[in-house]
């Protein structure tokens, strides 16, 4: 009876072990945050080269941020970015965040790109991570 | 034999569990293919100008003549022309066949929408829709006439 027990005992807490084995094993299997940060990445690539080739860089320099705002407000809704372009010589010329986006979060990426306006060389740097969920 | 119950029920939950993991990780693989081609194909529309580079102009575009379709001039750069003829190959089966064949994505349906920044007016579509909910999504941003931002929904399904 008692070989019978500690048997059984053994049998459940082997198998209990190989379920607990398992679900972690399916946990990771799968993981959606890798291939939709790459989604991220070349949306992220696309708007500073959108931004680039519109224009839209210089105008920031020239002190019209609205054009470059719009690109970032109508993003993809789980998308937030921040923008930021710094002339050759580290002088800030502005920072444009997304609309309704906390801080940055630790799955980040950031995109450089150098360009030339009015002969002068500045560097923009577009900051994108997926907005915080909410949970009420 | 309550032990024998409780063994009876671990193991059934085991069989649950395994049957759960196969059905996850097929669908998760699945998914994966149809994400890499959707990636594929938008890369190939939105970075590449095609092969040859003026397919557009091509008067009657057939599967010998063309090697593979792109849209751009340079990065995210649309040209109208290349939107205007792809229009065009969407009109029978045997060339949007030839159309996903050329993008590399034979095994898939593509469904192409591009829209203005607010998502508010259709301006170019190509291909077909899926009715379930069993695609993928990839959004990009283009630009029309150098200076028109717009944005450009792939979906892709099997």
């Amino acid at each position: 009876m008692k070989k019978g027990f500690v048997i059984t005992l053994d049998a459940i807490v082997a198998i209990s072990f190989m379920l607990l084995s398992l679900y972690f094993i399916a946990s990771l299997s799968f993981n959606p945050t890798a291939v939709k940060g790459a989604q991220l990445k070349q949306y992220s690539l696309d708007s500073l080269s959108v931004l680039e080739k519109s224009g839209r860089l210089g105008l920031i320099i020239a002190g019209n941020t609205t054009a470059a705002r719009d690109i970032l407000l109508y993003s993809p809704e789980p998308y937030c970015m921040q923008l930021s372009v710094i002339a050759a010589n580290g002088t800030s010329m502005a920072t444009i965040d997304k609309p309704g986006c906390k801080g940055a979060q630790s799955e980040m990426q950031i995109s450089h790109s150098v360009f030339r306006y009015n002969g002068i060389l500045y560097s923009a740097t577009l900051r994108s991570w997926f907005r915080e969920e909410v949970n009420e | 034999m309550s032990g024998l119950v409780m063994i009876s029920i671990l193991i059934m939950i085991f069989i649950l569990e395994w049957n759960y993991i196969a059905l996850r990780w097929n669908s998760s693989e699945s998914y994966r293919e149809i994400l890499g081609a959707g990636l594929f194909a938008a890369d190939s529309l939105f970075i590449t100008p095609g092969d040859p580079p003026g397919w557009e102009r091509i008067p009657n575009i057939t599967a010998s003549s063309v090697n593979s379709i792109g849209l751009a001039r340079g990065r995210n750069e649309i040209v109208n022309a290349k939107l205007d003829a792809l229009s065009l190959l969407n009109q029978t089966n045997e060339s949007y066949d030839m159309v996903r064949t050329k993008l590399g994505i034979q095994g898939f349906q593509i469904h192409l929408l591009i829209t203005d920044l607010s998502n508010e007016h259709q301006l170019y579509e190509f291909g077909r829709s899926s009715a379930l909910n069993n695609s993928v999504i990839i959004d990009r941003l283009v630009l029309l006439n150098n200076t028109i931002p717009a944005r450009a929904r792939v979906e892709v399904w099997r």
